[in-house]
């Protein structure tokens, strides 16, 4: 299940508080994951802000999202700035689908300049990474080929 | 929580939050352009932008400044010069000139391992103490030549610029 949550930026909300909202959605959504660790989320989300300021303060949540993958959901985390950014409908309840979930992950978009920054923070916690967010349609792919033996290979070649 | 949708009555508050993360945002974008890591910036994030965004508010912020020192002594200053106006504020505009600074912070190669920095505010008379924020002297500027990047954004009643002095 592939989501996409928008969240007011500047100059709607600091970078601070954007990141503190974002981090409050995230947790709450984990939190309906009883085998995840409420700890395991909290140390991820702090090791995490650092990079969070830095990629929602340089506007880079615009395009580029931070991804939540737990279980079967992928969630796209994205923000919005400027004049749009104070008129700006937003979702704010927990993440729906994520309580069967036994692990997360957060994928951090590592922009230039900030790549090396990032990758560093990201090293610091194991539900943390740089590499690239699967997308739905690959998970979906590759559930369908575990069951049915499709060969993926073929596959890519026919998309 | 909840669904929500804002008003788009627009405050000093906006234009405050809106400049003040533009300028940290994009100091942060300049020190890692630099080659240096901005992990000082980023754990001192919230003492920053308070005191940023509440002189701004305030209209007492002059000038934030980071201020480079490298191994050898040398010194390389970014300014970020902050110009209030009058007038209807309502009908300005928010607009950041992102990619534009970021191409021209790619015109800096980045400075020697061991280069230390630091965050400077400079006032238009009073302005509200804020916490973590001490006294102390702008670094010497004799000899450095200064490169204007031009606007980096504007908010309603007030404009950011940025200079590279080096």
């Amino acid at each position: 299940m592939r989501r996409i949550r928008t969240f007011n930026a500047a100059p709607a909300r600091s970078a601070s508080a954007t990141v503190d909202t974002v981090c409050e959605v995230v947790a709450t959504s984990l939190a309906a994951a009883s085998a995840t660790s409420t700890s395991a989320v909290n140390n991820t989300l702090a090791a995490a802000r650092p990079a969070l300021l830095m990629l929602v303060s340089g506007r880079h949540l615009k395009t580029n999202p931070v991804v939540l993958v737990a279980g079967d959901t992928i969630c796209e985390i994205y923000c919005r700035y400027d004049a749009e950014a104070v008129s700006g409908e937003e979702n704010l309840n927990a993440v729906p689908g994520m309580s069967k979930a036994d692990t997360f992950t957060l994928y951090l978009p590592a922009p230039a300049p900030l790549t090396s920054a990032i990758e560093d923070i990201a090293t610091s916690d194991p539900h943390l990474t740089t590499d690239p967010a699967p997308s739905e349609v690959k998970s979906a792919v590759a559930s369908a080929a575990a069951g049915t033996g499709l060969d993926l290979d073929a596959l890519k070649d026919l998309l | 929580m909840s669904t929500s949708t804002a008003t788009s009555a627009y405050t000093s508050t906006h234009t405050a939050t809106y400049l003040a993360d533009i300028i940290l945002g994009t100091l942060t974008e300049a020190i890692g352009q630099l080659g240096l890591n901005p992990s000082e910036i980023t754990r001192d994030w919230a003492t920053s932008e308070a005191g940023i965004a509440q002189w701004i508010k305030e209209r007492s912020l002059r000038q934030v400044s980071i201020e480079f020192t490298l191994p050898s002594g040398r010194t390389m200053v970014i300014d970020f010069n902050v110009e209030y106006s009058t007038g209807d504020s309502q009908t300005a505009a928010f607009s950041a000139s992102k990619a534009r600074i970021s191409r021209f912070l790619t015109k800096y190669s980045a400075l020697p391992s061991g280069t230390t920095y630091r965050l400077v505010a400079n006032y238009n008379g009073y302005h509200t103490p804020m916490p973590g924020w001490g006294s102390t002297h702008a670094v010497k500027r004799t000899g450095l030549q200064t490169n204007s990047a031009g606007t980096l954004a504007t908010a309603p009643g007030a404009t950011a610029q940025m200079n590279i002095s080096d």
